[in-house]
């Protein structure tokens, strides 16, 4: 039986994914992406949501790619999974930004939908209408 | 509309339904308590009105059951009843004054009909006076305006019959123990001075009544298809969303009422309506801190979130 996150992401059917939280409008996956859980992440232009203080507030690849730098990460070639490196995935249409990813150790990615749950999945399992595809990697190497 | 369909449609109202259309019966009579000089007593009149409005909107105010009238509130209810009757003589001398003067009959026929008006309007700033006694409106007061109306050619019983279809219409939001809001008529119903905005358009008030099912659609066609974004813009444009923020300040009750209870995206919405900004730069995105800076700025504008 087809479950209502396999409907929004039709992706998910052929891929092994687990649900692993419960639903929360409290972060979604730009936050998720870079580790934290408390705070809605968009360049929204009325500015009531969080964004980088020295980042334009548009829905650019651009943008977005300011955004992960403040944060210590820059562009990557791909999502193979590296030794002591942070990798995210962004996905965008159409040219604009719509979901992060971010890699999990095992070489899976953890995704927030949203304001629904976060999953652990493969990349293409979201790739689709409502989140396009995956346009660029980053990664940020940790201290060992 | 006749005045037997009136006065059917006044009884199939509830209590409060009928304080709020009799005391909607007193707001109207205001501009028409200036009466003729030949009329003796003529500012009693309009003291007697604005008397019967306060006390109706004190009672309306206090709800519950209304307390019983004493014999004080009886006569003076009567020295209101028997104060119309200056209005019909009013009434009648504009008439005359339109058969014996063609030429300006048409402005004598409207203060013909303005004074009858005001007669059936004064009976039933009685009958919100004494509404305790649930014997109220008397029809009589209606049939008389109706009366008065359709003698000077004019159709001001169709409005008036529209009103009384509008709380019909408004039955579940307001019963026998639940007075009808202040604002359902505009401004009028309780008037504090010369109301500016009374005459609601029927369309209008159909509206507003309708807002609170369109609100519901609206936000769960919304929530159902942006739920897997995390793009606020996506969320904002959606068109059920632009809906919601085009119904403007009718809006905000309900806007108000979803984030005490759930924190949902209305920020944009509420920004966009009210221009105002109650959230810190080092609360953005932190959404119970952002809903909970919003409902202290509701608080303190006076929003109330107890939409139906």
């Amino acid at each position: 039986m087809v479950t209502p996150l396999e409907q929004c992401f039709p992706g998910l059917i052929d891929e092994a994914y687990s649900i692993t939280s419960d639903k929360s409008g409290r972060y979604n996956c730009i936050a998720w992406a870079l580790g934290e859980n408390e705070r809605w992440w968009w360049p929204d232009a009325v500015e009531e949501y969080h964004w980088p203080e020295s980042v334009a507030r548009e829905e650019s690849v651009a943008a977005f790619l300011q955004a992960f730098a403040t944060m210590g990460y820059s562009p990557c070639e791909d999502g193979e999974l590296e030794t002591g490196v942070h990798k995210i995935a962004l996905y965008a249409r159409d040219g604009k930004p719509t979901h992060a990813a971010r890699q999990l150790p095992d070489g899976l990615w953890t995704s927030k939908l949203g304001s629904l749950q976060d999953i652990s999945h493969t990349l293409n399992a979201l790739i689709g209408d409502r989140y396009g595809e995956v346009i660029k990697f980053f990664g940020r190497r940790i201290a060992n | 509309m006749g005045a037997t369909v009136v006065t059917d449609q006044i009884a199939r109202l509830s209590q409060w339904a009928r304080v709020a259309f009799a005391t909607r019966c007193a707001a109207r009579l205001q501009p028409f308590t200036v009466l003729p000089e030949f009329v003796p007593d003529n500012t009693k009149h309009q003291k007697i009105v604005t008397e019967a409005q306060e006390l109706a909107q004190r009672l309306a105010e206090a709800g519950g059951v209304p307390p019983e009238p004493d014999a004080a509130t009886w006569e003076f209810a009567e020295s209101m009843r028997a104060s119309s009757s200056p209005f019909e003589q009013a009434m009648r001398w504009a008439k005359k004054q339109a058969a014996d003067c063609p030429a300006d009959a048409h402005v004598y026929r409207a203060a013909a009909s303005a004074y009858g008006a005001a007669a059936g309007y004064l009976l039933a700033a009685s009958d919100a006076y004494v509404h305790a006694k649930r014997e109220y409106p008397d029809p009589r007061a209606f049939e008389s305006f109706i009366e008065c109306a359709n003698a000077c050619g004019c159709h001001d019983d169709a409005e008036a019959a529209s009103e009384v279809d509008l709380l019909w219409l408004g039955r579940r939001l307001f019963d026998d123990e639940d007075p009808v809001p202040e604002t359902f008529f505009g401004r009028a119903l309780w008037p504090d001075g010369e109301p500016q905005d009374w005459r609601y358009s029927r369309k209008r008030l159909v509206e507003l009544l309708e807002l609170p099912e369109r609100f519901r659609s609206l936000a769960n066609m919304w929530r159902n298809d942006t739920r897997t974004t995390s793009s606020v813009t996506e969320m904002a444009m959606h068109p059920a969303y632009q809906r919601i923020v085009g119904f403007g300040r009718d809006a905000l009750p309900f806007l108000v009422r979803e984030l005490a209870e759930s924190s949902e995206h209305w920020f944009w919405a509420l920004k966009s309506i009210t221009g105002a900004n109650p959230v810190t730069p080092e609360d953005r995105g932190r959404i119970d801190s952002m809903a909970e800076a919003w409902l202290l700025w509701a608080k303190e504008n006076e929003i109330n979130g107890n939409a139906s």
